[in-house]
C-alpha cells in the first residue's frame, strides 16, 4: 500500500524515536525506495541528528566533582535537624497565639463586665483570691451583676452590706424567696455604678483613681 | 533503563548502610551532574545540583517505589530541581536586565567558555537554534540526544505521556534540520 509523503516524513520522524513497528517500517522503505525528495528529508534528519549529538556531547564535556559524601551526610542530618526545628519554632508561635488570644479573650471579658470601669478603660478589675466573685452580666445603663460565691458565716445582710446592695435587690436578682442562703452558693450580687449606697468599697476591687471618685460620693 | 538496578542497594541504603549510600552516589553522580548541566548550562551551578538531588533523594529514599525505575526516579529529582534553578536565574537576570536599562548600565557580553567549545559551521547553527527552542522542546531535545534516553524513559522522568514527548521531538528536530538547511542555501 502506498503512502503519501506527509505519512512518510511522520514516520521518518518516528523512526528517529525507535517508535516504528515493522508493518511501518516496510511501508516506509518501500516508499523510499522510489522517492527521492523522502529520502533526501531522511538523510537530513539523520544529518541533523548526527550533528545535534556532536554538538551536545562538546558542549558538555565536563565531569562533575566528585561529591564530598561527608558533606553530605551532615546536610541530610542538618536539614533534618532544621526540620524539626521548624516543627518546634512553630508549635511556639501556635501556643504563643493560643495564649494571646485567651488573654485578649479574657481581658475583653473582664472589661466588659467589669461593674466599674476606670477611666483608662484599660485596667479590668481582677477580684483577688479571697472575694471569690466575678463581674458577669451588664444590667441596663451602668448596672451589673456580681458573682459572689457564700462562704461560711455570711447572711445575707452582711454580703449586702459588703457590696452596698440591698438584701432585696440581691433576692430578687437570685430569685429567691427567703433569706436563707449557704456555704458555696453562688449569688449574682446586682451593683449600679451611678448608685452607690454607701461609702464602703468592696475591697477587693483593684483601687482605680475613678473608684475613688465614685465611692466617696453620696449617694 | 539501566542495566544495574539497585533494588538491594536502594534498601541497603534506607537501612543506612553507608557503603551502599556512597555506592549509590557514585553510580550516578555523573549522570546527575550531566542533566544538571544541560538544563543550566554552567558547571558550578550543576555542582551544586548535583549534591542538592542527592541530598533531597537520600531525604526521601524511603518514598522511592519501584513504579519507577531509580534511575528515572532520581533523574525527576535533578530535573525538577534544575529547572527550580533555572527560573530563579531567569527572575535575576530580568530584575538585572531591569536595573540595567533604568541606570543604562552598559555591559559587555562575556565571552563564556560554552562560546568556545564549539567549532564547525554547523554545530553553531545547530546549538544556535536549540537555544532559541523553548524550555520544554530543548528539555526533550536533551534527554534524547545527549542522554541517550528512551522515549519510555523521558516520559518517566518528565511525567508526560509518551506521544507529547514525540510530538515535541518531531517540533525540535524540524527546527533544528531547517537551520542548518537555511545555513546551506545561504
Amino acid at each position: 500500500m502506498q503512502i503519501t509523503h506527509e505519512e512518510a516524513h511522520r514516520l521518518i520522524q518516528f523512526k528517529a524515536d525507535n517508535g516504528l513497528n515493522s508493518n511501518s517500517e516496510e511501508k516506509l522503505s518501500a516508499h523510499l525506495k522510489v522517492c527521492t525528495e523522502c529520502r533526501t528529508y531522511a538523510d537530513t534528519i539523520k544529518d541533523t541528528e548526527s550533528v545535534l549529538r556532536r554538538t551536545l556531547r562538546k558542549q558538555w564535556d565536563l565531569h562533575p566533582l566528585p561529591l564530598q559524601m561527608d558533606a553530605i551526610y551532615a546536610k541530610v542530618n542538618a536539614r533534618g535537624n532544621a526540620n524539626i526545628f521548624v516543627t518546634t519554632r512553630t508549635a511556639l508561635i501556635g501556643i504563643a497565639f493560643v495564649m494571646f488570644a485567651f488573654i485578649t479573650w479574657q481581658s475583653l471579658t473582664a472589661n466588659n463586665n467589669a461593674s466599674l470601669q476606670s477611666p483608662l478603660g484599660t485596667v479590668p478589675l481582677i477580684p483577688t483570691p479571697s472575694t471569690q466573685y466575678t463581674a458577669t452580666n451588664t444590667l441596663q445603663n451602668d448596672c451589673k451583676e456580681i458573682k459572689y460565691i457564700v462562704q461560711a458565716g455570711d447572711t445575707l445582710e452582711s454580703i449586702a452590706r459588703h457590696f452596698s446592695a440591698s438584701k432585696e435587690s440581691i433576692l430578687f436578682a437570685n430569685h429567691l424567696t427567703d433569706e436563707a442562703i449557704g456555704p458555696a452558693q453562688e449569688l449574682l450580687i446586682p451593683f449600679c455604678e451611678s448608685t452607690p449606697t454607701s461609702t464602703t468599697r468592696p475591697p477587693t476591687f483593684t483601687i482605680t483613681p475613678n473608684f475613688e471618685t465614685i465611692s466617696n460620693t453620696p449617694g | 533503563m539501566d542495566a544495574i538496578e539497585p533494588s538491594g542497594l536502594v534498601s541497603e541504603c534506607i537501612a543506612g548502610n553507608q557503603a551502599a549510600i556512597e555506592g549509590l552516589v557514585r553510580q550516578y553522580e555523573t549522570g546527575v551532574f550531566k542533566l544538571a548541566l544541560s538544563i543550566v548550562g554552567d558547571e558550578a551551578d550543576a555542582n551544586e545540583i548535583t549534591q542538592e538531588t542527592f541530598i533531597a533523594a537520600l531525604k526521601s529514599l524511603r518514598t522511592y517505589q519501584e513504579k519507577k525505575t531509580f534511575k528515572a526516579w532520581l533523574y525527576t529529582i535533578a530535573l525538577n530541581l534544575s529547572r527550580s534553578h533555572l527560573r530563579k536565574r531567569k527572575i535575576i537576570e530580568r530584575l538585572k536586565a531591569t536595573v540595567n536599562s533604568i541606570f543604562r548600565v552598559e555591559t559587555q557580553k562575556q565571552s563564556s567558555p560554552e562560546d568556545d567549545v564549539i567549532r564547525t559551521e554547523k554545530e553553531v547553527a545547530i546549538w544556535t537554534e536549540l537555544n532559541k527552542l523553548d524550555e520544554r522542546h530543548r528539555t526533550v531535545v536533551v534527554l534524547r540526544y545527549f542522554h541517550e534516553l528512551s522515549i519510555t524513559d523521558i516520559s518517566e522522568i518528565m511525567s508526560i505521556n509518551e506521544g507529547t514527548i514525540h510530538s515535541r521531538l518531531h517540533t525540535a528536530r524540524e527546527r533544528l534540520r531547517d537551520a542548518l538547511q537555511s545555513m546551506h542555501g545561504e
